[in-house]
Formats: C-alpha cells, sequence, structure tokens
C-alpha cells in the first residue's frame, strides 16, 4: 500500500517522540525540549489554520497550549502517535478561546499590526519565499469549509492518523475521511497541480 | 480502518505528492530532518524555554502525578472502538427486545382474533339469539342475554321505562331497594331488567321470526 510522503515521515519520528514523552513522564527536562520540539512546527501550521497568521497568534496560542500540556502531561496514556492526538486536542481548546475572545475585542488596524510586527525567525530572504507560499497555501485552506480544512491540517501538517485526527475532532472516522480527501482534492485543483490530482473524479468512490 | 492508507493523491514518480507539497509549505524547516540550523529556525528558542520551565514547575509542584482522565487515554488499544462496539451490541439488544416485543404483541393479536369468529356462529344457530346478532363478535355466552336487550332497546325507546320500573323493582333489585324506590326515573338500571320483559311480552314474537326465516 502507498503512502503519503507526511505520514511516513512523521511515523519514523513517533517511535523517537514516543521515547521522549515517557522519559518526560518520568522528569527528563532535556526529554520534554526533544518532544517539544518534534511537535510544535505540526502544532503551529495546524494552529495558523485555525487562528489564521495575523501577527503570532498561532505562537501564542501554541505557548498556552505548551503550559497545558507541561502541566498535565503526567496524566497522558499513549505513544509517540497518541502524544500528536492528545496535544493537537489541547491546542484547539486553546484556539477555540482564543476566538472566542477575539471576537469578543475588535481587532487592531492594519497600521498597528505593522507597528507591532517583528522580525521574526523567517525574516531571511530564503525564508521569506518560502512564507509566501506558506501564506498562500494557507488562504487556499481557509477557503474550504471547516471540516475538510481541520481535516487537512491534522492529517498533513500534523500527521495523525485518520482515527486520531476524528478523535480530536469529535467526529467518526469515515466522516473525516472523507472531509481530508475532498479539502485535498479541492487544495489540489486550485493550486493547480495537475500532476497529482489525475486520479479523476471518480477516485471518491475508490477504496478509500 | 487503517493508518497506512495513502492521505490523497499520490505523487507519481519523481514528483511529490499534494500531502507532501502541503507539509513542505505549512512545516518550514521540519521536511529538513537533516540540518538542524533550519529546523531550530522553525521552533522559536524562547517559546520552548517557557515550555520547559512549566514543564519543570509542574514536575516540582507534584502536577504530574494527576490521574489519567478519559481524554488523556490516547493508548492505541483504541478504546474509543471497543466502547463503541459495546454500546452497538447494546443497541443491538435493545433493538432485538423491542422487535420480539412487537412481533409477540402482534403475534398476541393475530392469534386472540380467531377464537371468536368461530364461536358466534353456533350463536347465530341457538334458537332464541335474532338473526342480527351473529356479526357481533362477542363472547356466545353474554351474546345470548345481552344481544336481545339491545335490541329492544331499540325497537321500544319509551316502553321500557316504565315497565322495567314496575317489574325489576320487586324480584331483583331487592338488595337496593331505598335508592331505586326514591329516584323516579333510573334510565341506566330499567335497561337490566329487560331480558325479563322481553321473555314475557316483547320477546315472544320474535323467536317466531327466525323460525321462519
Amino acid at each position: 500500500m502507498g503512502q503519503g510522503g507526511e505520514p511516513r515521515r512523521a511515523k519514523a519520528r513517533d517511535e523517537e517522540l514516543g521515547r521522549a514523552v515517557a522519559a518526560a513522564q518520568e522528569g527528563d527536562e532535556a526529554a520534554f525540549a526533544v518532544a517539544y520540539r518534534i511537535v510544535q512546527p505540526g502544532l503551529v501550521g495546524y494552529l495558523r489554520g485555525l487562528v489564521g497568521t495575523d501577527g503570532e497568534a498561532a505562537e501564542d496560542v501554541a505557548a498556552e497550549a505548551w503550559l497545558e500540556i507541561a502541566r498535565d502531561l503526567g496524566r497522558f496514556r499513549g505513544d509517540g502517535a497518541g502524544f500528536r492526538g492528545w496535544t493537537a486536542t489541547i491546542a484547539r481548546h486553546r484556539a477555540f478561546d482564543h476566538l472566542r475572545r477575539q471576537k469578543a475585542r475588535p481587532r487592531p488596524t492594519a497600521l498597528e499590526q505593522d507597528l507591532l510586527e517583528l522580525p521574526g525567525p523567517h525574516s531571511t530572504s530564503a525564508a521569506a519565499l518560502e512564507a509566501v507560499s506558506t501564506e498562500r497555501v494557507l488562504a487556499l485552506v481557509a477557503t474550504l469549509p471547516r471540516d475538510q480544512a481541520e481535516a487537512v491540517l491534522l492529517r498533513v501538517v500534523v500527521g495523525l492518523d485518520g482515527p486520531a485526527a476524528a478523535r480530536v475532532l469529535g467526529k467518526r472516522p469515515g466522516a473525516v475521511r472523507t472531509a481530508a480527501y475532498r479539502g485535498l482534492k479541492k487544495l489540489g485543483e486550485r493550486l493547480g497541480l495537475d500532476g497529482v490530482t489525475d486520479d479523476g473524479p471518480g477516485a471518491l468512490g475508490e477504496s478509500r | 480502518m487503517n493508518a497506512d492508507e495513502p492521505l490523497g493523491p499520490e505523487g507519481t514518480q519523481g514528483r511529490p505528492s499534494l500531502p507532501e507539497l502541503l507539509a513542505a509549505a505549512l512545516l518550514p524547516g521540519a521536511d529538513d530532518t537533516d540540518n538542524a540550523d533550519r529546523r531550530a529556525s522553525a521552533v522559536d528558542a524562547d517559546a520552548e524555554r517557557a515550555a520547559v520551565a512549566a514543564f519543570r514547575a509542574a514536575r516540582d509542584a507534584g502536577a504530574h502525578r494527576a490521574r489519567t482522565r478519559r481524554r488523556d487515554d490516547w493508548r492505541p488499544r483504541e478504546p474509543g472502538r471497543a466502547r463503541f462496539s459495546l454500546r452497538a451490541a447494546g443497541g443491538v439488544v435493545l433493538a432485538g427486545g423491542l422487535l420480539g416485543g412487537v412481533a409477540l404483541a402482534a403475534a398476541g393479536t393475530v392469534t386472540d382474533d380467531p377464537p371468536p369468529r368461530p364461536t358466534p356462529r353456533p350463536a347465530a344457530t341457538s334458537p332464541k339469539t335474532p338473526a342480527t346478532t351473529p356479526p357481533r363478535p362477542e363472547a356466545p355466552a353474554p351474546s345470548r342475554s345481552v344481544p336481545p336487550a339491545r335490541q329492544e332497546r331499540t325497537e321500544t325507546p319509551a316502553k321500557p321505562g316504565p315497565k322495567a320500573k314496575d317489574k325489576s323493582e320487586t324480584p331483583r333489585e331487592k338488595s337496593k331497594p331505598p335508592k331505586d324506590k326514591g329516584k323516579p326515573k333510573k334510565p341506566p338500571k330499567s335497561e337490566k331488567p329487560h331480558p325479563k320483559d322481553k321473555g314475557k311480552g316483547n320477546a315472544k314474537p320474535k323467536p317466531k321470526h327466525d323460525r321462519k326465516g
């Protein structure tokens, strides 16, 4: 059976992540830092899709989530893949809290945003190019229905498998699988990636 | 469901798949596992320090000995699926019981119906019952005594009142005489004694009709 690129890579790292989490639960501080470095990029990518890319919103929400993760680590039971799902669930709840707060409070103007914006870690030219494409992809993801966008982000960016993504979203695995597939198909079409969406309109009915 | 299924359209040979492209775009630096610098750039060092500090504080405060809640249990044994199957089994049992109950109730009505039908027929052949009674699906015993009374009711609506009173009061209703006598009219009770009336006066012509017809 073939593999999408991201799940395979995520799986290879899941073993390392699982070991790090187990050691951290024994109190190993350095192991916790290792787990953080493995999980944080996917978490921030997912949160960017949830709360947008304005300022450092995704990073702020991730920091809140990590406070909770660090506090509740002793409660967690599971392996590396489970840790991704557990942390994604916590981050998702914090993201919804953030969105509720944002709704209650008027957003700063664009000028204030510009003044507040500090040169981040992506300010080198090579990273800036990458950031543009990240923005573009996230803008496209934002055009998807929410269930599809979340399903795509959880599977591709966080690296969850179908059942884990379904558990994070509180939905049936079949529904999440379908949402992820439809979302990816739309993204492929909008990105103009003909080569990767060649499998035709009937592919949805195939065994997936 | 397995975790190995392809997530999306596969990349053809040499070309990255869409999930790979998305991951590369949304995870800056995460793809370069060899390049420590770029990977490090994807994770803000201050944020990491804050997280590790929170971890240390929680560990030292003993927060890590907290009990595991259901939402914290992500072990691959898939307790969620086991729970679902239990729930599904419970649903099946419940549905089976309900269906069985419905089936039993339906069977009861089906088997209850036939008995009354054959019994009225012999009642129809009995001499005293008139021709109009057979269609009633009542038990044979009451059908003999009750139907004639009803028929007379329809035939003579005004008559039975006074007549019944006179005759019924004396033989039958000795048990409650004060009430009955006190009331001049008693429509419900006047209907009961009809069979007697019929036997003496009104019912006589009827058996004749039956025998003729």
